[in-house]
């Protein structure tokens, strides 16, 4: 075995960090495993919550919203069908970029003792989030199998919907990490930020139904606006794309590139900051 | 010729502006053992943070050839919620281990740190000794080629840390394993390093065999000398305070040895107790003499006391006497430093008995 590790003070920032990818993908498995262990160690109805948590949710905005705009019963299913295909997406996304902002800060006994790639903690979070998402979704699927709504064929589609998802939340995940090691009052406003975001986001109602007035381009640069919509794309089989969410879904992938970069240019000197 | 395990060029890393680490060149061979010493503040973790990958150097380079572990505090970090073993899983992929791994090493480990029976609770029922020896066997047992080490062996009682010494050292120099080694505890220094590097405000201070620059650091940390001139600064109840203390000739290995004592009276005590400690130059304890021992009572107002050692019972080397003056079981005066020595070869029970470094000697009956 003779792998060697060469490093110069000249070496560029975006130079890969330490550590192979094979050690990056076992730590993040080995956090998220610890993650969820420890997440209903105290907990009496342990991984049920994982199943009534997104449940509660749409029943709660279903009933609440479709009382606040005085929905019709035909209206109230089609909302609450909207809301419950895009929900769990959302919620992983969401997870994934308030958990992953804190990672870098919350883990850094361990960060200030072992030199794994700082991605790790980020992608272990996403991975939790993944696995919240896969039972709200087997809730949804069964749903929609109850109610006959399905598309088998689009279903297709759903595998590049859950991987822009996982980029998109991941490009924030990163960038926002690396900003809070040395601003840590990010940290404090990102739960508002990201309430504003969902209420912003066609999370509950279609972007075709929900084009705000005056907001113009800002409104599609929303990378959740791809996201919520392509849920409905593969769950429904809705076409719901106009040219414009090409915009949100380009502003989802650069921001994973920039994200990336960031942690980069941050993990260089994070140790002396943390 | 095979390349080093570990080289670096011209090493320097500044932090807040301040050079703490400079023109460091090291070189670490297959199967060697390299300690590093120094003060606080030397740049000995700054060093070994640099090497582990946890700081970028901001001047020159290193090179790291096979795989390496660093093992910095190893007896912290644990999940109090997870089991021994959960945490074991996890401390095991910090080290670059994969599950398979730990699961291999596991039996061997929770074996040696004496939790085997405890493995699956939560690591907050172990008592902290418990959690340290999990997380040092853990460590010990890594197949890295290449381990920095950090003070490892600062964990557990007496007893743990000597079968974990004993453990290192075998297992170190029959693996082809190489070790960078830092340590506040010269004695672990000398028993398990093969080399050492001195680092004195970031920069190399001196580089060779253990025992030279262990003994040069040690001397360089002994240039205190004790304050004879102003006693009432010393500790102590005050009752007596010394004044002097010679040694008279030379002394020998297994010779007469003589030494006296003077001190002034300040309040009368009938039973006063003179101890004098000797140290080794790197400051382990190696012997006691105490008047106690004699059997006779001693009263302040004699002012003066003489030690006389029928057969002086220390190696050939150097030792450092500290001085403390007790009436009635309570401490009156400490002059640590008072004195220095240097004993001369000579002969034990009729024997030479040549030894490396300064060690007490003791009659002693074997059937």
């Amino acid at each position: 075995m003779s792998r060697v590790r060469e490093v110069t003070a000249q070496d560029p920032w975006w130079k890969p960090q330490p550590g192979s990818a094979k050690n990056a993908r076992r730590m993040a498995l080995a956090f998220a495993r610890r993650d969820l262990r420890l997440r209903y160690v105290q907990t009496q109805l342990g991984w049920l919550w994982a199943v009534a948590q997104p449940l509660i949710l749409i029943a709660t905005l279903t009933l609440v919203l479709g009382r606040v705009f005085g929905l019709p019963a035909e209206g109230l299913r089609q909302f609450g069908l909207n809301l419950a295909v895009a929900l769990p997406g959302w919620i992983w996304f969401q997870f994934t970029v308030s958990q992953g902002a804190m990672s870098l800060v919350a883990n850094q006994a361990l960060v200030s003792k072992a030199a794994f790639n700082r991605s790790a903690l980020p992608n272990s979070k996403a991975i939790v989030g993944f696995a919240d998402f896969l039972v709200g979704s087997a809730v949804v699927a069964l749903g929609l199998l109850m109610i006959q709504e399905a598309q088998a064929l689009a279903l297709l589609r759903l595998p590049l919907v859950i991987a822009y998802t996982a980029l998109a939340s991941l490009g924030w995940a990163y960038a926002l990490a690396s900003v809070s090691v040395r601003r840590r009052d990010f940290l404090a406003v990102l739960p508002v930020l990201l309430q504003a975001l969902f209420f912003i986001s066609p999370i509950a109602l279609p972007s075709a139904n929900f084009a705000p007035v005056g907001w113009g381009i800002l409104y599609w640069l929303n990378p959740a606006v791809a996201m919520a919509d392509g849920f409905r794309w593969a769950w429904l089989g809705w076409d719901v794309w106009q040219p414009a969410h090409a915009i949100s879904a380009a502003s989802g992938i650069l921001g994973f590139v920039f994200g990336l970069l960031a942690l980069r240019w941050r993990s260089r000197r994070l140790n002396e900051f943390l | 010729m095979k390349s080093p395990r570990i080289e670096t060029s011209n090493l320097g890393k500044n932090l807040g502006n301040r050079w703490v680490l400079r023109r460091i060149d090291l070189r670490l061979e297959e199967g060697e053992i390299l300690g590093i010493i120094g003060a606080n503040g030397a740049g000995k973790s700054t060093l070994l943070k640099t090497l582990s990958g946890l700081l970028h150097p901001d001047e020159g380079s290193y090179r790291i050839k096979g795989s390496m572990a660093s093992l910095l505090e190893v007896g912290t970090g644990f999940h109090p919620d997870l089991s021994g073993r959960e945490n074991a899983f996890l401390r095991g992929a910090l080290l670059g281990l994969s599950r398979a791994e730990v699961r291999e090493l596991l039996p061997i480990v929770t074996e040696f740190a004496g939790v085997s029976e405890r493995i699956d609770e939560p690591v907050k029922y172990y008592s902290s000794g418990m959690q340290v020896r999990l997380g040092f066997a853990l460590a010990a047992h890594l197949p890295a080629d290449v381990l920095v080490v950090d003070e490892v062996l600062a964990v557990g009682d007496a007893a743990y840390q000597a079968k974990s010494l004993a453990f290192l050292e075998s297992t170190w120099r029959q693996s082809a394993r190489s070790v960078v080694y830092v340590a506040h505890q010269l004695p672990q220094v000398r028993r398990l390093c093969d080399r050492v590097l001195w680092l004195d405000q970031g920069l190399i201070r001196m580089e060779g065999p253990a025992d030279a620059v262990c003994d040069a650091y040690a001397a360089s940390q002994k240039s205190i000398s004790p304050d004879w001139t102003e006693p009432e600064r010393r500790r102590g109840q005050g009752k007596v305070r010394a004044t002097a203390l010679s040694i008279q000739e030379q002394w020998v290995t297994g010779g007469i040895a003589k030494l006296q004592l003077r001190w002034k009276e300040y309040a009368p005590s009938e039973n006063l107790d003179l101890r004098i400690s000797v140290e080794a130059a790197d400051g382990s304890a190696i012997s006691l003499w105490s008047s106690l021992q004699s059997g006779k009572s001693i009263a302040s107002s004699q002012l003066e006391a003489q030690l006389t050692l029928s057969e002086l019972g220390l190696s050939s080397g150097d030792y450092l006497l500290n001085l403390r003056l007790f009436a009635d079981g309570l401490l009156q005066d400490e002059v640590l430093g008072a004195g220095t020595l240097t004993v001369g070869q000579g002969l034990w029970k009729g024997l030479t008995y040549p030894t490396p470094r300064p060690m007490a000697l003791q009659s002693q009956d074997w059937n």
